[in-house]
């Protein structure tokens, strides 16, 4: 049998994976890109030991602009790539570079780091 | 790479340009609107934009008017900077990055190795106060040398994103937080943990020196690391490092340096002799000769004159060149092979998908793991031990687990495989082309111009009776004498050669594929094959036809008013190295196959000195893609060598398509793999280096799973019931940043790869 500390922990534990597995995996807030008028639609993005937003909403059909600013120092966040459009960028501390996408399809493009483990998406909406 | 990608364009004024500066120091919204009203002030600009967000400024500007340099200087005098994109700052920035790790691994070695010393002397040093002197030695390695670990951390889980920072920083916390309440408030454990260690008020287990170990052979995993990955990207580095950071610029006959990023198109650049050329253009003065080999491989210097084309990268001899900028920035063609090469080394092979799904949520499963590991031992371990136990173990998992080992394994081989490829002249398009290729198993060549020179010459003349070999030559030469056709270049060359005087037609009609007919000298002379001979009703040169047919010569039949009079055997001769490079592919098990709009004959000849497995014969060019096919229909996988242009078709129809000597020429997007130099022996290199890369990532993918899933279930204790092992955090630790840094030097080998060695055929 169990004592009540074990009770405690097991229980504990049970809630600390659900919460984990809710933090990584639950819902995100989605962003939509600025457009311009006659040009593409532009997003900032920032890389920060993740991505800020990490859900891009896009329309559809307009070319995009994103502008990368990387501030941290990680090894693993040099690498931008968008896998599914051929694109893949070093991006230096501290710089914004800019990434020119055409028009897109509608759908959902993810994009990583270098290592895949940071992780997120640009969506492609009519 | 420019850090700043300024997407430079033109307006149709021609003197609009967009450039985007990144911006530092500014610290809230009003610095940008200070910095926006700042570039607008500057004479030229038309537009200017400043985003805090990403500390950028997107500036229109007249480019008579002003200049980068300017924006840069007003900005600065504004209190601020604003960087003109220069590729050395990622280095510096690199430089400064590795003295820092290497400071913090330093602290971290300075404190921790005594706190490690002292816990594993097992009482033997033990004094008063010992565990607040370990606490206190531990300190500087959290905050100072394990600072950034925990930053990123923190950085990650702000965003809902996990990496290695965040197994890191929380088995280490974990630990660090334990054994310091452990320290501060050992009543609080014992009590907590039913008589802690030993029990009965024995002082409860503290474990500073698994933070402090863990933290110093992270950094260490780290520092080894980030020198391999150095040498990782060391070709890309040497090649963008080939184009100078200044140009001369000539202005009203005054020459004035300037920064490369301000050479315009249309700007005369001049080029001092043994100087390298700043960006693309062509000559307007000056003779000189280049070495190009940086680029194209091609080993000779090649002579510049006036309307000879120079590129960026390149060596500039003995002569000075002055030339009128074509292409400049990332338009040159320096800059498109480096940007080939980078795109393509961030590109996903398929082979690594599963990894990459992997790689997506191996944090929070691991977390998921530690979280069962620590309840699992807190249930299971004897009372007395169970807090410890169930703590130790899932910091163990934490820190075992290395998700960037299997990150690296695909990056870090195509890094240095495609890096080395470009460095011996072989551009691969993408991962997936290299993937493709190190599987083909039939080579498909084209004869003209791939194998063979691509040249044409007379071999022999055969002359009917009453007839002399020059007579031939002559009549021949002067009908052929305004015909583009390279057989009659071969026919011209060879009267001229010999010294003929050769006339001009009177008149002249030209059948494709047949041959010409021409009046020369009031004569009616008939050059071509033995199609056009029989429909003029020709005869009588069957005889010579064989002849020549027999020794693999094209025979080229010549008729003066209705008589055949005589038939030239021409030849393409061999490329120097084609036997060898044939020969290198068949003894990587391949099956070379050669096809050709050429007769029988003389495509046999070639593949019989080739040592050529299977020919095709009279394939006319939109027929290649039709011997692809029916090569793939037999179960084949095929790659296809051609020129890139002619051969699109049969490119993008075969599973490789690779264009040879494409030059500076990059941009053929029909072919996978392209061929910068027009040397063969760039073929079984690209398929070597194809095979060898693909070896390197399945040992890398194979290790970085069998590490991690062999590692992470021993850390959790699950072998204690069979054998009694438990791994500390210290070795797990070890094991952890060995395993990157394993695979990232098993990546390195690839830049040991070589070219086949030119052999005399």
């Amino acid at each position: 049998m169990l004592d009540s500390i074990e009770v405690g922990v097991v229980s504990g534990s049970v809630l600390a994976a659900a919460a984990t597995v809710l933090f990584f995996f639950g819902p995100r807030q989605r962003t939509r890109a600025r457009s311009e008028v006659g040009g593409a639609q532009e997003v900032d993005l920032m890389v920060d030991g993740g991505y800020r937003p990490d859900r891009i909403v896009v329309r559809a059909g307009v070319p995009v602009k994103l502008n990368v600013l990387r501030t941290d120092r990680s090894a693993c966040s040099e690498q931008l790539v968008l896998g599914d459009l051929g694109v893949s960028r070093t991006l230096p501390t501290g710089r914004v570079v800019t990434i020119e996408l055409p028009a897109l399809t509608p759908g959902a493009y993810d994009f990583t780091c270098g290592m895949s483990m940071l992780r997120g998406r640009l969506i492609a909406e009519v | 790479m420019n850090a700043v990608e300024a997407a430079s364009s033109r307006s149709p004024a021609g003197a609009l340009e967009r450039m985007d500066l990144a911006v530092s120091g500014m610290t809230c919204a009003a610095c940008a609107r200070r910095v926006e009203r700042t570039l607008s002030e500057v004479e030229g600009v038309q537009e200017c934009s400043v985003n805090f967000a990403t500390r950028r400024a997107s500036v229109l500007f007249d480019a008579r008017t002003t200049s980068v340099s300017a924006l840069a200087h007003a900005v600065a005098d504004a209190g601020y900077r604003a960087e003109v994109p220069q590729a050395s700052t990622a280095e510096e920035t690199d430089a400064a990055e590795e003295r820092g790790l290497r400071r913090r691994l330093a602290v971290a070695v300075l404190f921790g190795l005594p706190v490690v010393v002292l816990a594993m002397s097992h009482g033997a040093l033990d004094f008063t106060g010992s565990t607040w002197v370990q606490l206190g030695l531990t300190l500087p390695v959290m905050v100072y040398s394990g600072g950034p670990i925990f930053r990123a951390a923190w950085a990650a889980l702000r965003h809902r994103s996990a990496d290695m920072n965040v197994l890191v920083a929380l088995g280490t916390g974990a630990a660090f937080i334990y054994s310091v309440v452990a320290t501060v408030w050992p009543t609080f454990m014992v009590a907590g943990d039913h008589g802690g260690h030993g029990g009965h008020g024995a002082a409860p287990p503290i474990y500073f020196e698994a933070a402090a170990a863990v933290i110093a052979f992270v950094l260490l995993g780290r520092f080894l690391e980030s020198r391999a990955r150095t040498r990782a990207g060391d070709a890309i580095r040497r090649l963008q490092a080939l184009a100078p950071s200044i140009a001369t610029v000539l202005e009203n006959g005054v020459e004035r340096e300037v920064p490369l990023a301000e050479v315009r198109v249309g700007d005369r650049v001049v080029v001092r002799p043994g100087q390298s050329i700043p960006v693309d253009g062509s000559v307007v003065d000056g003779t000189s000769s280049v070495d190009e080999s940086m680029l194209t491989g091609e080993s000779l210097p090649v002579e510049k004159a006036a309307g000879a084309e120079v590129f960026a990268g390149t060596m500039n001899g003995t002569g000075r060149l002055v030339f009128r900028a074509a292409k400049v920035g990332s338009d040159t063609a320096l800059q498109q092979i480096v940007q080939v090469v980078e795109r393509a080394q961030g590109t996903k092979a398929p082979i690594a998908r599963l990894a990459d799904v992997v790689s997506g949520v191996f944090t929070p499963v691991v977390l998921l793991i530690a979280i069962a590991t620590f309840a699992a031992w807190f249930v299971l371990a004897p009372e007395e031990t169970r807090l410890t136990m169930a703590l130790l173990n899932a910091v163990a998992v934490l820190v075992i687990a290395c998700p960037c080992a299997l990150g690296l394994a695909t990056p870090a081989a195509l890094m240095v495989g495609m890096g080395r490829g470009a460095q011996l002249g072989v551009l691969v398009k993408s991962a997936a082309s290299l993937e493709g290729a190190s599987r083909i198993d039939t080579v498909v060549l084209d004869k003209t111009g791939t194998l063979t020179q691509g040249r044409p010459a007379v071999v022999r003349v055969l002359a009917a009776s009453g007839m002399t070999e020059e007579e031939v030559l002559t009549l021949a030469a002067a009908a052929e004498s305004a015909s583009e056709h390279p057989l009659a270049r071969a026919v011209l060359s060879e009267a001229s050669n010999r010294g003929l005087k050769v006339g001009t037609p009177e008149s002249f009609t030209s059948t494709p594929g047949h041959g010409v007919e021409a009046q020369v000298g009031g004569r009616r002379v008939l050059v071509g094959s033995r199609r056009m001979l029989d429909g003029r009703g020709v005869s009588g040169s069957e005889d010579a036809e064989r002849v020549l047919t027999t020794d693999g010569q094209t025979p080229v039949l010549v008729a003066v008013d209705g008589r055949w009079v005589g038939a030239i055997g021409i030849a393409d001769p061999e490329r120097e190295e084609a036997a060898t490079v044939v020969q290198s592919l068949r003894s990587m098990g391949l099956h070379v196959v050669m096809l050709t709009g050429d007769h029988e004959g003389p495509a046999a000849r070639v593949a019989r000195a080739l040592g050529i497995d299977r020919v095709f014969a009279g394939v006319l060019p939109s027929g290649k893609a039709h011997v692809v096919r029916t090569l793939q229909a037999e179960g084949r996988r095929v790659a296809m060598v051609g020129d890139g242009v002619n051969d699109a078709p049969a490119l993008a129809e075969a599973d490789l398509g690779v264009a040879m000597g494409t030059g500076t020429d990059v941009a053929r997007d029909a072919a996978g793999v392209a061929l910068l130099r027009s040397d063969l022996r760039g073929l079984p290199a690209a398929l070597g280096l194809a095979r060898t890369t693909m070896r390197v990532i399945r040992q890398n993918l194979f290790w970085a799973f069998l590490y991690n899933v062999l590692g992470i279930p021993v850390a959790a204790g699950l072998l204690y019931g069979l054998t009694g092992w438990l791994l500390s955090p210290m070795l797990a630790s070890v094991a952890m940043s060995l395993s990157s840094v394993s695979v990232l030097l098993n990546s390195l080998r690839l830049r040991r790869l070589r070219l086949p060695a030119p052999q005399a055929a």
